[in-house]
């Protein structure tokens, strides 16, 4: 029999929770001190583990690579930005992922999905079943599929995010907001999960990486205002998902997972502004931004967060690398991220270079190099400061290891799954 | 954009009305002209005083077929929701129309007596209306539809998705535009992104 009849034959139904941004250690910590009684009792079954994401660690890679199976490489989603061959710089969107996500696949074999707030999912395009897009969706009216839904939507007040700059400004509002929040994306999977049919179900809560940005350190410091608000979060997130999965027909799998870890954050550090120093890029007279770059003069310039592109002749109009120095101009480049401290401690863990993590059809759109940084230090591409290390009102950073993946009993093979790239794989088997 | 003939046919609460309404508004927002030819409406203007015999209902389905073909001559999607129980008459509007899509909208009569949500079924079955398609008059299905929805076994939705793919695959109607965000979009991104430090 082949794969495709397999699926189509399959009366399996399978259930994904993602949480945004929860680190392994953070979730068993919670568990195992009795915070989260619904999650200690499903994952007494079934694996909980450690797992990595893919390179540069923010959500919206991530979570394109768990959609697809793909590596970046293959799937065109390298950060929240792209750059052009003429410096122009976009927002990427679902439009620009290059392979196709689980519930296509899932469809061409007659099975249905609901996917709610699944990030990079805008805009919202057809689907065998719902989709309603996750951040950053600017428009609400084009994160849905079937339209038909958004009346609903509207109707209760449904919220793709919160209001983060309540984070660093109001920290009562953005919690109340972050509770609100959560309880609204609940109420629509509760409806869906019961008024749709359906294979594939997944929601995504994405408060999770909201609260760990600005209250991060609540979580380790008792004495923090917020500490108990920061517990409560999870502890309504544990509530909430027992409440949805106890009213489900209990003939699902579930699998849960989050895109990225989390750690807390001591310094923002401006990468761009290392080159700059060292001389690889240049600005023309008037403010420091990356309009105002003298490409005709820059070896290479970073994009968000810690992707290092070289100028490249051939693949930008104004390169001034040649493709064969490329490797002895790396080669510089790596030793002074390695050698970059602060009060005498290291900043930068390791450095990839493009052709250890990226293959495949979106290769050449990939940045030269990747940078990792040991904890505490946020790399930034962006050109809001001019010193390398600065202060910030952030209390928590993304890494890319110590994401966490649970699977029920249902799920076999879990000794090669390492990954959020080898989770979409381990799904579509299930099915077989 | 060219326009097109959209031409639901099938039995008195098979789902082309609600089909239709969904359709027109998803192309409405995919920013294409379009108006909807309901059969119910249209006898109380257009066909205004036509019976349900025969040649009546050839009739009605005729002048339908004319204004479609104005409309689609003219770059609007036609959307024709009406019983149009004959396949001689439907296939005579398709050839002088030529951009004609036709979705069959199928369940069979036991179900649609089930589900009655107009009444009609049971007036007909008691000899209240008489000549009712599916009951008292024949319903010639369509031999080669572009579409065939199962109102019966499928969702709204699933039909829904049906109609639009094909349309879509067959360019009919665009697919959602590439260029995804408008200024204002870029701005609110761009806010959204910074404010979590992402840029």
């Amino acid at each position: 029999m082949s794969f495709f009849k397999k699926i189509f034959g399959s009366k399996k139904r399978v259930i994904v929770i993602g949480i945004d941004g929860v680190p392994f250690y953070l979730l068993k910590t919670l568990i195992d001190e009795g915070h989260l009684p619904f999650l200690k009792s499903k994952f007494e079954k079934g694996i909980f583990k450690e797992i990595n994401a893919p390179l540069p660690e923010v959500s919206s890679v991530s979570w394109s690579t768990f959609m697809t199976g793909e590596n970046p490489g293959e799937h065109g989603i390298f950060g929240f930005t792209l750059v052009d061959r003429y410096y122009n710089v976009s927002f990427s969107n679902f439009l620009n992922l290059k392979s196709p996500p689980i519930w296509k696949k899932l469809e061409k074999n007659g099975k249905k999905s609901i996917v709610i707030n699944l990030p990079s999912t805008y805009p919202a395009t057809s689907i065998n079943g719902v989709l309603v897009s996750g951040f950053v969706s600017p428009n609400i009216e084009k994160s849905v599929y079937p339209k038909s839904l958004l009346k609903y939507l509207k109707g209760i007040d449904y919220r793709i995010d919160v209001d983060n700059s309540q984070g660093r400004d109001n920290k009562e509002e953005f919690l109340k907001d972050l509770f609100y929040t959560l309880n609204k994306r609940f109420e629509l999977a509760k409806k869906l999960v019961n008024d749709e049919i359906w294979d594939f179900f997944m929601l995504t809560i994405t408060g999770t990486d909201r609260l760990h940005h600005f209250l991060f350190k609540s979580f380790s410091d008792e004495n923090s205002k917020y500490h108990m608000d920061f517990i409560n979060y999870y502890k309504k997130i544990d509530e909430l998902l027992g409440e949805f999965l106890s009213g489900i027909k209990d003939d699902y799998a579930l699998l849960m997972l989050s895109d990225h870890g989390f750690t807390e954050v001591f310094k923002e550090v401006y990468i761009n502004n290392v080159l700059q120093n060292e001389g690889f890029l240049k600005f023309k007279d008037g403010e420091r931004n990356f309009k105002n770059i003298d490409f005709e003069n820059t070896i290479c310039f970073a994009m968000d967060p810690s992707r290092i592109y070289l100028n490249l002749n051939g693949k930008f109009s104004k390169g001034t690398v040649d493709v064969n120095d490329s490797k002895i101009i790396l080669a510089d480049i790596v030793k002074i991220f390695n050698e970059l401290t602060f009060n005498g401690k290291k900043v930068i863990r390791k450095l990839f270079f493009k052709d250890e993590v990226y293959s495949g059809k979106c290769f050449n759109e990939a940045p030269d190099l990747v940078l990792v940084s040991e904890n505490g230090f946020d790399l930034k591409a962006s050109f809001k400061s001019d010193e390398v290390f600065i202060d910030t009102y952030f209390q928590g950073m993304h890494k890319f290891d110590n994401a966490f993946l649970y699977c029920d009993e249902k799920f076999n093979n879990l000794g090669n799954v390492k990954e959020v790239k080898d989770i979409s794989s381990l799904i579509l088997n299930y099915f077989l | 954009m060219k326009g097109f003939t959209l031409w639901f046919t099938g039995m008195s609460g098979s789902g082309k009305s609600t089909l239709a309404r969904m359709v027109e508004e998803e192309l409405l927002n995919r920013g294409m002209k379009v108006e909807i030819l309901d059969g119910d409406i249209v006898r109380t203007n257009l066909s205004k005083g036509l019976g349900f015999s025969k040649e009546d209902r050839d009739e009605n389905i005729k002048r339908i077929g004319f204004v479609c073909q104005l409309l689609t001559r003219n770059g609007v999607v036609a959307i024709a929701a009406a019983i149009s129980p004959y396949r001689e008459i439907r296939d005579e509007n398709r050839k002088k129309i030529g951009r004609f899509v036709e979705v069959f909208v199928k369940c069979p009569v036991e179900k649609l007596i089930e589900r009655d949500v107009k009444g009609l079924y049971k007036k007909a079955l008691s000899g209240e209306i008489k000549n009712f398609t599916g009951i008292s008059d024949p319903y010639e299905e369509p031999l080669n539809p572009e579409i065939v929805v199962e109102t019966d076994e499928e969702t709204v939705e699933e039909s829904f998705n049906k109609i639009i793919t094909y349309l879509e695959d067959m360019g009919y109607i665009p697919k959602l535009e590439e260029e995804t965000y408008s200024k204002e979009d870029e701005e609110k991104i761009k806010d959204r992104l910074e404010s979590l430090g992402y840029l």
